[in-house]
């Protein structure tokens, strides 16, 4: 026996020599029409023996003469070469304007060529996001990628990001696409109030982080978005609201290259609301002279008075500076790339800053022919100054300061806080004292490692391995003064003085593996797939809070009274597992037919619920390629697409099958029942997908179309709605509720100038999505997200039979003819009290359009975000109404009767009473202070056009470098952000969202209130390569 | 290829082996290891107290005003309105049916699990409080289908059906207390207990005085039985010792009294002049000032003149000379002000117990029960008697009384000197006093059953010349008072609709129909 292990081995050694034997280097450069290109990658067909150009274009790898070489790049079409007997080849790779012969990562790392799906994805490259100098990454994607929403919380730095796409299914869970790097998923998690003792003020007037703005987007290669129903059918329950699939740079063989590059970022605070400043302070139109009131429904402001710019004195110029240089090289076995990126920006609301310091290390080893790995470790350290926003927020503080006081002066001779009315408690905080007085900030700590394995025992077998690590420790605290309005107002939680900090530990393991089976059987191509996933997800929150401060400026829990200290502690794990198997069944290039099977099981559902199935197909005929099209020299490309499947959801939140039970701390303590109520009885949710789409390129492909339509239903949603006290809870999980979404995306690319000099490129993409509300939880009528009820009577809410972005509100009762119903004894409208829809937020369509245009070393290029359509309410304006200082109230001087009828008890008979009673706001201030309608608030169909970003940059020409032994490329740029804005919207800044991105179902997108808008930021900087 | 095919199977079956075996044990960890989930009574039962203040606490800053306890005119309670679209008094609804029923289902499980019949006792107590409190407070509720299991679509039952369940909670939790089988006992519930310390005998006794508060409301009915309320009474609470007070530690705005300054909810509110007028002799003698009670300085506090003043239903305080004729917060200071955290006074402090009840209420359901039957002598002693424990229960809550003060008191004209001179206006004005700052639905319940200051069907109008209505009503009461509050508008008005409009409850003078128990 153990000879003939010993002769098995020998043969098999000897073997292996023979093949080494045979094996010739084969070196060459790779360039396009440009010059070389650095980073193609070149691989021996069917192996996973690969090598890359160096920074000159140059590679070197070892093949058998029978061996065909691949030279891929994305961006360019992809070569085949068989070795034969050259030792050298040099190859020019033609440059695909509209690469629909890419090579796409898709889900699970798995690389199909773009012909082959039967689904829509987008391509972005990562130096077109880096480009924008976006602190955070997702900001640049809004316009970019077609069917994708990218709200902003804030203005202000590290602010967080919601990412949509498709608009949404879910009524109150997570719409947010699963974001993975390098193959494996990691951690996009917003903060959430709800972990904070007390929950905070519901993700409403604080924000926090999303995560993956830590991923630093100078060393993005690629971002892939994924939307059909394949992605999920891959990814499983946490891929059902798509993907954001990003491959980051790998490092490169060859000699050490090293790059650096800066930008310097000026930014300054663009568009504010509108405040009259006619009228004083004071009511019943009498001017306050001593000033001593924030409600302005004085007399006008007497000439004599100086007027103070509060507002624009109160904003300041922020400034940014950020460096990135990297270093890699090595080579074949071993080669390796390390990045460090720091970011030190300053907003334009003072006190307000953000800084991260990322560093990045990458190996690629080639093992054996048949065995490769690589492996990066990722670390990212972060800081936010942030400042409270919504209510009592520094930005509503300062739009109602009294023009006629120096807002700029906030502190009194003993330096204490400086009010208006004389009492800490009746009015909000000055925001230079705000801003300095009450500290709000967050850290991270975060580390991100990688690791793969590539093993190909024989042609037609290869095993994809990969395990990876995402661990974040974050902390936060946020605090109100003793003198606060905070910690002052009647029934507050700060009395005091009000300290809440809190700690998170995030822990996600994943790890897949994938064994890929691939024979060619003449023109039939099959690939077969199997494999399997899994993920362990930890998270841990300790939050503390404390109040009664014992030193008025210092901000710990030690400075707090120990009897008002209380904790809240949180521990989340959820695991996942699943098994796929895909098949992908091409003919001729063709036509291909992949379907798709997952089985997942996950921890969060009950046991006897916890593992389901989904199928999902799709189909792509590449019809260009039929004989009599083929010879159509005008049509480039032509592709049919059909897709359709399922994906199941499991329980977005761990523990929810049983109630939970939660520690109390009135008197005596003790543990009581969750205001939700667990579901013993829980499965999974499916969503049932359809999506047909048509791919057409012209004259070689200068220009081309992406055309995608989508039916989705989604059913038994696991929502955790309100219901009926009756139940023993205030909200219960509940599988329930059916909602349908259709749209279509349309993609096009052109390239309508190419010469040698001049070039011009572009791209536009136009999205438009609708939801409908089939059928809602328990049977009811009316679902609404309590989160997003945050200021007066608007708030999200769900009908049936209605849109699933519908605003609810409260307008004024009206009679049976639609008249509005006046009060007989003031001549007032009166309000109603039950909540209709009043509005949708979804826009009719958005486009994005990117012009490039390329002059020798020139490059201009600029981005139009463009949305037509959606209402917003804008809760800020009314804020301001309410209080006199909108300039909707400036005709308050006029008399006026209310259109309407008396609520006489003719109001529905055939002669109902007109009313004839005249108001006068001026004197009659309830006008604008108790009978406003909600609904006039609510701005019907904003539209608007944004220059997103524009950049120009120039390449120093080579020969400037010819001598130099050091410099081998240089260039600057220049970058503007949000230069532009032209709406018919009255508020700040129409893209805007009253919650952060914690929050479930769409969020507070559309809700304005009190929110910073989006600065202008202008950027110089420049790259340099050594 | 066949070795390696080999290969791949094994890898297949070891595989399959993992993910159906193992994988069920692997992700068999959906236990939440930061917050139990599994219910156990002695760690259920300290929250139910605060839950129970709570309710009657939130809603007593509207109901306060209705029934004239608060004054100041600070929301739409005095003029009996409502609040559209607002979850605002719908606390007791919450109490009830989140707060404390679903923990009171999960104590009796784990309850009857564990043979522990107490504590059984204990749950069923309580749902019979708070199945009375909720009906005298809102009328129709939903009693039958509650908590049914996958149930999101609730019937409203009639108040008779939920006045009725009541009796039978409170019996079976006297039945349950009087068990001696099973594994309960003092020493297990004693430390959760937070009120009777484990005390069979007082749960018992709490158990009487909700029925007696049950057969004291249906004065107007035929089936009234005087007789059987004396009983009950007589079993009921027996001294100041087995008040039922829930305890507040008061030193977070958690733990703290809702009516204390550091909850911060009362500095707008005002004493009212019926409250003023029934300590300083005004409706007790006809002659302000001509009998002082010697609870009048711990219960109230004159303006800075040193004169005791009070405000009328629908205004707020008149005072115009600073530090001179305003009139002072419950907590005892002028302007709105709060005196800040550890002060106030009476029940309107951090630390102060609040009263679910006292033996003082059970005498006056006594005396009044007496005084219907016509036993005169029975309905005279009680009424001494609840009179002499107000004071005693007033005097451990500020300045303590004396003896003498008592005595001057008991034998002045504010207090009946026989049982012949008694009348139901003495009775039910001493107890609408005694329960000044606690009994907010008991009072209610007696004011509606005399339809205020109207009288009931025998003519009896005790609240006649003292009580005052405002002088308007809310515009959607059409002129009439307050006779309940509608169920919590976030639990009912969106998801229970249908249920609504059957009992009435979508129109906008719902409020205003009277109840079951205060009618014929």
């Amino acid at each position: 026996m153990k000879k003939k292990l010993l002769l098995t081995f020998m043969g098999a050694f000897l073997l292996l020599a023979h093949a080494i034997a045979q094996q010739i280097t084969i070196t060459g450069k790779v360039s396009s029409t440009d010059g070389p290109i650095p980073g193609v990658s070149i691989r021996v067909k069917g192996t996973t023996t690969v090598a890359q150009t160096n920074g000159d274009g140059n590679y070197t790898i070892k093949a058998l003469k029978t061996d065909v070489l691949q030279f891929t790049y994305i961006g360019f079409r992809t070569q085949e070469r068989t070795a034969g007997n050259n030792t050298s080849m040099n190859i020019v790779l033609a440059a695909d304007a509209s690469n629909l012969d890419d090579v796409i990562v898709t889900a699970q790392g798995i690389e199909r060529s773009s012909r082959s799906l039967g689904y829509s994805t987008q391509t972005i490259k990562g130096g077109e996001v880096a480009q924008t100098q976006r602190d955070n990454f997702l900001n640049a994607l809004q316009g970019r990628v077609a069917g994708a929403t990218i709200t902003p919380t804030n203005g202000t730095p590290g602010a967080s990001a919601t990412m949509i796409i498709r608009g949404g299914v879910s009524l109150d869970g997570d719409n947010q696409p699963l974001f993975v790097i390098d193959g494996l998923p990691i951690s996009n998690r917003t903060f959430s109030e709800y972990n904070l003792v007390g929950q905070g003020t519901f993700n409403r007037q604080n924000d926090y982080g999303n995560r993956a703005m830590d991923i630093n987007p100078e060393e993005i290669e690629t971002i892939t978005i994924l939307k059909g129903p394949e992605a999920a059918a891959l990814y499983g329950t946490q891929g059902a609201s798509g993907a954001v699939v990003i491959t980051t740079k790998k490092a490169k063989s060859g000699t050490a290259r090293v790059t650096y590059n800066n930008s310097f970022r000026v930014e300054t605070a663009y568009r504010f609301p509108d405040v009259q400043s006619v009228y004083g302070g004071g009511a019943g139109g009498f001017f306050d002279d001593e000033v001593r009131t924030r409600t302005y429904f004085g007399a006008k402001i007497p000439g004599n008075r100086t007027i103070y710019d509060n507002v624009g004195n109160f904003y300041k110029t922020g400034f940014t500076q950020k460096h990135n240089a990297s270093i890699e090289g090595g080579s074949e076995k071993l080669s390796v790339r390390t990045s460090l990126g720091y970011t030190n920006q300053t907003g334009v609301v003072p006190g307000t800053d953000f800084n991260t310091l990322n560093g990045k290390l990458s190996v690629t080893s080639t093992i054996s022919d048949k065995l490769k790995m690589n492996g990066s470790i990722n670390f990212i350290n972060s800081k936010t100054n942030k400042t409270y926003k919504g209510a009592s927020s520094p930005m509503l503080s300062s739009l109602t300061w009294p023009l006629v006081d120096d807002m700029r002066n906030y502190l009194t001779a003993t330096g204490d806080r400086r009010t208006i009315t004389g009492s800490l408690s009746a009015e909000l905080d000055n925001p230079y004292w705000a801003v300095e007085k009450n500290p709000n900030w967050e850290k991270s700590n975060r580390m991100l490692a990688n690791f793969g394995m590539d093993y190909v025992p024989t042609k037609w077998l290869s095993i994809t391995a990969r395990g990876g690590a995402d661990i974040n420790a974050g902390q936060g605290l946020s605090a109100y003064h003793p003198q606060s309005y905070e910690a002052n107002r009647t029934s507050t939680t700060y009395l005091g003085g009000g300290i809440n900090t809190y700690n998170t530990n995030e822990r996600l393991y994943n790890a897949t593996l994938i064994a890929t089976i691939k024979k060619d059987f003449g023109k039939f191509k099959p690939v077969f797939r199997i494999g399997g996933d899994l993920t362990d997800a930890s998270y841990q929150t300790n939050a503390q809070f404390g109040t009664r401060f014992y030193q008025q400026d210092f901000y710990s829990m030690n400075n707090t009274d120990p009897t008002t200290q209380r904790v809240a502690y949180a521990d989340e794990l959820k695991r996942k597992v699943g098994a796929l198997a895909v098949a992908e069944l091409g003919y001729d290039d063709l036509l291909y037919l992949t379907l798709t099977g997952r089985q997942d099981f996950s921890s969060t559902l009950p046991i006897k619920n916890y593992s389901f199935f989904y199928p999902a197909s799709s189909l792509s005929f590449v019809f260009s390629d039929l004989a009599p099209l083929k010879k159509l020299s005008w049509l480039s490309f032509g592709k049919l697409r059909a897709s359709y499947g399922q994906s199941g959801k499991d329980a977005r939140n761990a523990y929810v099958t049983k109630t939970k039970l939660v520690a109390q701390t009135t008197t005596g303590g003790g543990f009581a029942t969750d205001v939700t109520a667990g579901n013993p009885d829980l499965e999974a949710e499916f969503s049932t997908m359809a999506e047909g789409g048509l791919e057409l390129g012209f004259f070689n492909n200068r220009l081309s179309f992406d055309f995608s339509y989508y039916n989705t239903v989604s059913n038994k949603q696991i929502t955790a709605p309100r219901l009926s006290y009756a139940t023993g809870a205030v909200l219960g999980y509940i599988n329930s509720g059916k909602i349908r979404k259709r749209g279509f995306e349309l993609l096009v690319k052109g390239n309508p100038v190419k010469t040698t000099n001049f070039s011009w490129d572009i791209s536009a993409n136009f999205a438009r999505d609708r939801g409908n509300i089939l059928e809602l939880p328990a049977g009811q009528d009316v679902f609404y997200v309590s989160d997003s009820w945050l200021y007066d009577n608007v708030r999200a809410q769900y009908t049936v039979g209605q849109s699933l972005s519908a605003f609810a509100g409260i307008d004024y009762l009206r009679n049976n003819a639609g008249d509005v119903l006046i009060n007989p004894q003031n001549g007032m409208p009166i309000k109603g009290t039950n909540f209709t829809p009043i509005g949708d937020r979804a826009p009719d369509i958005s486009v994005g359009l990117t012009n490039s245009f390329t002059y020798k070393n020139f490059n201009l290029s600029f981005l139009l975000d463009m949305r037509k359509g959606g209402d917003i309410y804008n809760a800020t304006e009314f804020y301001l109404y309410s209080r006199g200082m909108s300039t909707l109230t400036l005709d308050r001087e006029v008399p006026r009767v209310i259109t309407g009828v008396l609520k006489d008890g003719l109001e529905n008979s055939t002669n109902p009473t007109k009313n004839n009673i005249l108001v006068t706001p001026y004197i009659t201030t309830s006008y604008y202070s108790t009978f406003y309608n909600t609904r006039d608030f609510l701005q019907e169909d904003v539209n608007w056009i944004r220059l997103k970003d524009i950049t120009l940059s120039y390449n120093l020409p080579k020969s400037v470098f010819a001598k130099s032994n050091v410099f081998k490329s240089a260039s600057v740029f220049f970058t503007g952000t949000d230069l532009l804005l032209i709406t018919n919207y009255k508020g700040v800044d129409p893209q805007v969202n009253g919650l952060s991105a914690a929050a479930g179902g769409l969020g507070g997108t559309g809700i304005d209130f009190g929110s910073f808008g989006q600065p202008r930021g202008y950027n110089f900087g420049l790259r340099v390569g050594f | 290829m066949i070795r390696k095919m080999k290969k791949i199977y094994t890898v297949i079956v070891v595989l399959a082996v993992f993910l159906s075996a193992g994988c069920k044990k692997y992700l068999d960890v959906n236990t939440d290891p930061a917050t139990p989930q599994t219910p156990e009574n002695r760690t259920l039962t300290p929250p139910l107290f605060a839950q129970m203040e709570r309710g009657i606490q939130f809603d007593a800053r509207y109901l306060g005003g209705v029934i004239q306890y608060f004054g100041g005119a600070v929301n739409v309670g005095e003029s009996h309105g409502w609040i559209p679209g607002s979850d605002a008094m719908g606390e007791i609804w919450r109490t009830n049916y989140y707060g404390l029923g679903a923990n009171l289902n999960l104590i009796i499980e784990d309850s009857q699990a564990k043979q522990e019949y107490n504590f059984i006792g204990l749950a069923q107590a309580l749902k019979a409080w708070s199945w009375q409190t909720t009906t005298d407070y809102h009328g129709e509720i939903i009693l039958k289908q509650a908590y049914e299991p996958n149930r999101f679509v609730f019937d409203y039952d009639k108040q008779e059906d939920v006045y009725a369940e009541v009796v039978r909670l409170a019996n079976e939790s006297i039945a349950n207390f009087s068990r001696t089988d099973g594994t309960g006992s003092v020493a297990k519930m004693s430390a959760a207990d937070l009120v009777y310390a484990g005390d069979n005998a007082k749960w018992i006794k709490f158990n009487y005085g909700i029925l007696a508060r049950n057969a004291n409301n249906l004065v107007n009915k035929a089936s009234y039985n005087p007789s059987k309320v004396i009983e009950y009474v007589d079993k009921a609470l027996s001294s100041n010792g087995d008040n039922f007070i829930v305890s507040n530690t008061g030193s977070t705005s958690a733990n703290g009294n809702f009516f204390g300054p550091l909850r911060a909810n009362l500095a707008a509110y005002r004493q009212t002049r019926m409250i003023v007028g029934l300590l300083d002799g005004t409706y007790f003698t006809g002659t302000t000032g001509a009998v002082i009670d010697p609870r009048i300085s711990t219960m109230v506090t004159p303006s800075a003149d040193n004169v005791y003043r009070g405000t009328i239903p629908g205004f707020s305080d008149p005072g115009t000379v600073a530090l001179k004729n305003q009139i002072p917060n419950p907590w005892g200071v002028l302007a709105s002000a709060n005196p800040g955290a550890g002060f106030g006074k009476y029940l309107f402090k951090d630390n102060v117990g609040f009263p679910i009840m006292t033996y003082s209420e059970m005498q006056f359901i006594k005396a009044e029960a007496a005084f219907r039957k016509g036993d005169l002598a029975v309905a005279y002693a009680a009424y001494l008697n609840g009179i002499t424990s107000s004071i005693d229960f007033v005097s451990t809550l500020g300045t303590a009384i004396t003896t003498t003060q008592k005595n001057t008191y008991m034998t002045s004209a504010a207090v009946k000197q026989s049982a012949s001179a008694l009348t139901l206006r003495d009775i039910m004005l001493q107890k609408y006093l005694a329960l000044y700052g606690y009994g907010f639905v008991e009072t209610w319940c007696d004011l509606r059953k005399y339809n205020y200051n109207e009288g009931d069907v025998k003519g009896n109008n005790p609240y006649a010349g003292v009580f005052v209505f405002p002088p308007l009503f809310y515009a959607d009461n059409g002129g009439k008072p307050a006779q309940r509050y509608r169920p919590r508008y976030n639990s009912e008005y969106l998801w229970n609709v249908a249920a609504l409009k059957v009992i009435g409850a979508d129109q906008p003078d719902y409020h205003t129909y009277k109840m079951w128990f205060s009618q014929p």
